[in-house]
């Protein structure tokens, strides 16, 4: 899901660029910083949006670092558990298919499959095949948009990693899309 | 009753031999019997009444009260039935009021009651202990009886004695009187009690009923855990039966001791002196003492006297807790929730998971299962006395007498081969001591469990997890969730509260009608976790790993390892759930998965590392656990070069697609991990077995992607086999692992004359070779030299071979002239013989010219045969059966090449051939013409009749081959007779079976199989001559499984031909 949340940071900026570039610098320093980032609350940072304030800087007695407080507007993406979100699957194996969700990753394991779901090990690229559907099968394979709830979340410092299923109703590949 | 007695019996030990002779506590726990009853007889004679019944209701119904109450105060009510049994038996319930903390392990829980109690009890302890007469004690109690007017307790030890009692019939005759005298006091206690009852509220009966039990049952709270799942605790035995006394005895003399005493109660059976004795026993498994089960020491006393073989000093109390282990005969698998698996230490099986089946009463040898590691049927035995040679010991597979027809024997349900004894699941059964099993620190994995439930993951059978599933306390952790797995509220879910040794208290999420908390031992539990929950894997093989989890299956789980994504699965009692990331400890083994190592007798890829033991995939399938110390040392396989299905290269890195042997539709495509000479390691992507690593014959593989390490002399020139040997340097050979040979070269021992330089001529034994230079120890001079290897001339070897290499190619082509060399050589020293002049003019010439003229080649490497019949490609098809290559030395190619005498014709006509082949290509029938092509279309012409009995061998037309008339395609026939001598067949034309004879080879054309069944015969190539069955047709491929070898070979369509069995 995405949010725009009005977050804020410490920069902390070396003498060197005390000038007249003082904002752009804070503000490109702000970008370098939080940009694609996690935040373990908010989630991605996909983008800063727009710069609310910056504050006054505040020099730092022992290192001579100005701080400043900047408010920016963000783009986040956050997932939940249990939420069911669009993605793109990247692999396939029998252990089930990997799949991405704009920065995240999600996996979805064969077991979480429903079971009309066959590996076909021939298939080239791999793919999981439901059979049972006459007239047109139903593939999960690279490249295909899927439908998935997410099972579980791991939030490290630099990925988010989520373990999806397919195996409800209305879950599974999209073809139109 | 319930307390100490079953408490101690049953979940810890049931060592009863080394329990059942202890004696400080049997005297103390006597003690405490007398001591307490006297107590309690104080507080509750009243309640004896003349009407049994009336009062046991009575009595019941005050437990309910009391019952009911102490599960509101938060004890749990699960001893109901201890506790109404208790009731019921009045006197002797109060007695066990006492006990608990005196009975060993109830005491240091208990100081409340101690302190209270001490004193009296302290005193009347020491006196107990001076007089150890039973006899002694009973009269006191009497008198205490009569002091106090109250309990009459021992009035119904002996009602109970009157139903239990077989052969006793006389009692104490007073204790009718006192009954009596009783009985009316106690009416009036009773119906006084009764009013008061009614006046009282329910406050105060709760009070009351507290004061009375509430200790008591406080006592037993703590093991409440075992006595609800207990049903059998009512039988236990408590201080109101009959105690036990062990008496040593001459050890072997048990049995006669016991039937001794035995004649003797039944003599004085109906005599004033009948002995009061309810049963004699003595256990196997305890050598040297009987029991006798009686009231009273004096009856034993009595009984024992003056028999022989009997130690009466040595008579003791069995303590009333341990008098259950005394009669209990071990089940089955007592101790294997303990060990139920172990490993085995030493022997065929060492590192082996195995599983306890029985253990023997003595609890030094156990009957154990294993995966049985059996010879493949037909492996030459070793005779006796011979020297075994040491082996790799075979994979571990179950047990299937169909492989073994002869030399199993049936017996009962076991099947018995080789003397060992397999069940009928397959399972080899071996009694084992103990001593030689490691029984502790097992973590079988759940691979290896699998291999006990029939071998499939999928469907592991629970029973058998069962003993490693179960958790221990240890396990749990405050806060976690648990659900309950067993007993009657299997199924509740909870988060521990706390843990006191076996027992976890839980508090139930919903708690509907449940106590607060529910206490209840550890192996009734199982940790509860969500799909998605983040966890980490805390024991076992994969200790450390975190990941999240996809699938629960019972205690199964499985989860997606963060670090590599994988999924792991293990048994939910090893993992935790944890927000951190794991790390894997950095591995300090020198061994890696996907190594290439040596073992003893074999190579293998190493697909996991556990610990200490790597599983390995070998070189022939088998997958097995080593140790690192078995591993002798690693390998890489950078420079081994192999052919693929099609004669293409491959070396560790290709991208292949390995055709399974056995169903060719399935392919499994990977990249080549290692080549060790015809095997390829490959790793599959999705292979999940072994690490994904495959092993494939080479020529079960087939190249997708064509990788060309090498420079372009060897991709083009050396793209077939001869890659290896011929262009290379000699250590990228074919020859996998050539390299790590090191200093082996093939020509070390040889005897080699010296071609040039100061010792041109000399003779001597080449000694060693290194980079290219050879010493060779002179046989004259007996001095060693240093030559250039190129310059060793083996016996009947010239220079040409070595020379024009190193003018062709450049560099030490040593590898041609050392190697293949070698064997052609000897081939041509046929023709040499007869020609030497043409080997050197026709070979040496073009090849100093060009260097890759086929006629040298022809001349030089007979391999030009094999070019030379299946033109296409000359390089292609003479490397599509790669084969040979292995057998460099043996293969008939270069056989058959040096002594056909093709090469020398096609060193006159070098080109022609390749010109002719591709324009005919792949036209079998033509092709095979062509064969014959080198020598010039007119080959018989030029050929002495001699030779061409050679050529025979390599004519493609065979009886039986179905062909077509070049003249007319339409026209089938079948070879009847072949006469290669005009170069003429015999057809019997299709399908009206006309014959037509003197049909010239010329004329007719080989029939591809066109369908999978068909019968093929192989005419070209390895084999030729060969049939078998079309498995399958692809494009310009069959699978093919020969008739004699049963063998799957793939081959082109021009190598085989339509075959029509008589």
């Amino acid at each position: 899901m995405f949010f725009l949340k009005h977050l804020h940071r410490t920069i902390r900026l070396p003498p060197q660029y005390f000038g007249p570039q003082l904002r752009t610098a804070v503000l490109r320093k702000l970008y370098e910083e939080v940009e694609g980032r996690i935040d373990g609350q908010y989630g991605y940072i996909i983008s800063v949006l727009n710069i609310v304030e910056v504050g006054s800087g505040v020099l730092q007695p022992m290192t001579g670092l100005a701080e400043f407080n900047v408010v920016y507007q963000a783009l986040v993406m956050k997932v939940f558990k249990n939420m069911v979100v669009d993605v793109v699957v990247t692999v396939v194996n029998t252990l089930g298919f990997w799949a991405d969700l704009g920065p995240l990753t999600m996996f979805v394991a064969a077991a979480l499959l429903p079971s009309y779901y066959k590996f076909d090990p021939a298939a080239s690229p791999a793919a999981y095949v439901n059979e049972e559907d006459n007239g047109h099968e139903q593939r999960i394979e690279k490249g295909m948009a899927v439908r998935a709830r997410i099972i579980g979340i791991r939030t490290d410092a630099t990925e988010i990693f989520a373990v999806g299923t397919i195996k409800e109703d209305y879950l599974g590949p999209q073809p139109g899309v | 009753m319930s307390d100490n007695g079953e408490h101690d019996v049953f979940p810890d030990d049931d060592d009863d031999q080394v329990r059942a002779p202890a004696v400080a506590s049997s005297l103390s726990h006597e003690s405490a019997t007398a001591a307490t009853a006297s107590s309690a007889d104080r507080r509750n004679g009243n309640e004896d009444n003349d009407d049994q019944d009336n009062e046991e209701n009575e009595d019941d119904g005050y437990a309910e009260i009391a019952r009911d109450l102490q599960r509101s105060n938060g004890e749990d009510g699960n001893d109901n039935d201890n506790e109404g049994g208790g009731a019921a038996d009045d006197g002797d319930e109060e007695d066990n009021e006492e006990p608990p903390p005196r009975g060993g392990r109830g005491r240091n829980d208990d100081d409340e009651d101690e302190d209270e109690e001490d004193d009296d009890e302290e005193e009347e302890e020491d006196y107990e202990e001076d007089d150890d007469m039973p006899r002694a004690k009973k009269r006191r109690r009497k008198v205490n009886r009569f002091i106090e007017a109250e309990a009459m307790v021992d009035d119904d030890e002996e009602e109970e004695e009157d139903e239990e009692e077989g052969f006793v019939e006389d009692r104490e005759e007073d204790f009718e009187e006192l009954q009596k005298a009783a009985d009316t006091r106690a009416h009036r206690e009773l119906d006084s009690r009764r009013a008061d009852a009614d006046e009282m509220d329910a406050e105060k009966i709760a009070e009351t009923m507290k004061a009375r039990y509430g200790r008591s049952e406080f006592n037993r709270g703590q093991y409440r855990g075992d006595v609800e799942h207990i049903p059998q605790s009512m039988l236990m035995p408590s201080v109101s039966d009959p105690k036990l006394w062990i008496c040593s005895c001459r050890e072997g003399k048990e049995r006669e001791a016991v039937f001794a005493i035995m004649s003797r109660v039944f003599d004085r059976e109906g005599t004033p002196n009948a002995l009061d004795i309810y049963s004699i026993f003595h256990r196997e498994s305890l050598k040297g003492y009987i029991y006798i089960e009686a009231r009273q020491q004096g009856v034993v006393q009595n009984a024992l006297d003056g028999l022989n073989n009997i130690y009466l000093s040595k008579l003791r109390l069995v303590p009333v807790n341990e008098m259950v282990d005394c009669l209990t005969i071990k089940a089955k698998d007592t101790n294997l929730d303990k060990i139920h698996w172990f490993r085995a230490k030493k022997g065929k099986y060492v590192g082996d998971l195995g599983q306890v089946v029985q253990i023997t009463e003595n609890g030094e040898t156990m009957l154990c299962r294993f995966v049985p590691r059996l010879e493949p049927a037909g492996t030459p035995k070793v005779p006796f006395g011979g020297k075994r040679k040491k082996t790799e010991r075979p994979p571990a597979k179950l047990f299937n007498p169909m492989d073994y027809k002869n030399e199993v024997k049936k017996e009962g349900e076991y099947y018995v081969y080789n003397g060992d004894y397999f069940d009928r699941e397959g399972y080899l059964e071996k009694t084992l001591k103990l001593s030689s099993l490691d029984v502790t620190n097992i973590h079988p994995t759940l691979e290896e469990i699998s291999q006990f439930s029939g071998g499939s993951t999928d469907k592991p059978d629970l029973s058998h997890v069962e003993g490693v599933g179960s958790a221990v306390a240890s396990d749990f952790q405050i806060g976690e969730n648990v659900e309950i797995i067993s007993g009657a509220m299997a199924g509740i879910s909870g988060s521990v509260a706390s843990i006191h040794n076996d027992l976890v208290a839980i508090k139930p999420h919903f708690a509907k009608d449940l106590p607060p908390t529910v206490t209840i031992t550890a192996r009734e539990l199982r940790k509860q976790f969500k799909q998605g929950d983040h966890v980490q894997v805390v024991k076992g093989n994969y200790k450390g790993e975190t990941g999240l989890i996809v699938i629960i299956k019972d205690n199964i789980v499985t989860l997606v390892s963060d670090g590599t994504s994988k999924p792991v699965e293990v048994l939910s009692t090893s993992l935790r759930t944890t927000a951190d990331v794991g790390v894997v400890a950095p591995r300090t083994s020198p061994y890696d998965v996907g190594d290439l190592v040596f073992l003893q007798n074999d190579v293998a890829v190493v697909t996991k590392i556990e610990g200490e033991y790597f599983g390995i995939l070998s070189q022939f399938g088998s997958h097995s656990k080593v140790k690192a110390r078995e591993i002798s040392n690693k390998r890489d396989s950078k420079n081994a070069i192999a052919n693929d299905a099609h004669g293409n290269p491959i070396s560790a890195g290709s991208a292949v697609d390995v055709l399974d042997p056995d169903r060719h539709d399935v392919r499994k495509s990977g990249t080549v991990a290692h080549i060790f000479r015809q095997v390829a390691f490959v790793k599959a992507k999705d292979t999940p077995e072994h690490g994904g690593f495959i092993v494939a014959k080479t020529q079960n593989c087939v190249a997708t992607g064509i990788k060309r390490p090498m420079n372009s002399f060897q991709s083009t020139f050396g793209s077939a086999p001869r890659g290896g040997g011929f262009g290379g340097p000699p250590r990228s050979g074919g020859f996998g692992g050539g390299r790590g040979r090191g200093n082996f070269h093939p020509i070390i021992g040889r005897t080699v004359t010296i071609a040039v330089g100061a010792f041109k001529g000399y003779v001597g034994i080449v000694k060693e070779v290194n980079d290219g230079l050879a010493r060779v120890e002179l046989h004259t001079a007996s001095r060693v030299v240093t030559v250039d290897v190129n310059k060793c001339l083996l016996p009947g070897q010239t220079l040409a071979p070595s020379a024009s290499n190193n003018s062709g190619f450049g560099g030490s082509s040593f590898g041609y002239g050392d190697r293949y060399g070698q064997t052609p050589m000897h081939g041509a020293k046929t023709p040499m013989h007869g020609g030497r002049t043409p080997m050197h003019a026709g070979g040496r010439t073009p090849f100093g010219a060009g260097g890759r003229t086929p006629g040298a080649d022809g001349g030089r490497t007979p391999a030009w045969d094999v070019g030379g019949r299946t033109p296409a490609s000359a390089w292609d098809a003479g490397s599509k059966t790669p084969g040979h290559w292995d057998a460099s030395s043996k293969t008939p190619h270069w056989d058959a090449g040096g002594k056909t005498p093709a090469w020398d014709s096609g060193s006159r006509t070098p080109y022609v051939p390749l010109d002719t082949v591709s324009s005919v290509y792949p036209d079998p029938a033509t092709a095979i013409t062509s064969t014959i092509v080198p020598s010039g279309g007119n080959y018989a012409d030029s050929i002495a009749a001699p030779l061409a009995a050679s050529t025979i061998t390599q004519e493609w037309p065979a009886i039986r081959v179905m062909v077509t008339l070049i003249s007319d395609p339409n026209q089938e026939a079948i070879i009847t007779a072949v006469q290669p001598a005009t170069r003429t067949v015999t057809l019997s034309l299709l399908p009206a079976n006309e014959t037509r004879a003197g049909v010239s080879f010329d004329d007719i054309k080989a029939v591809s199989p066109d369908a999978a069944h068909d019968k093929v015969m192989v005419i070209i190539g390895e084999g030729a001559g060969q049939t078998g069955q079309v498995i399958s047709a692809e494009d310009d491929d069959g699978v093919v499984r020969m008739d004699v070898t049963k063998e799957i070979r793939i081959f082109t369509m021009n190598m085989i031909a339509k075959y029509v069995p008589a």
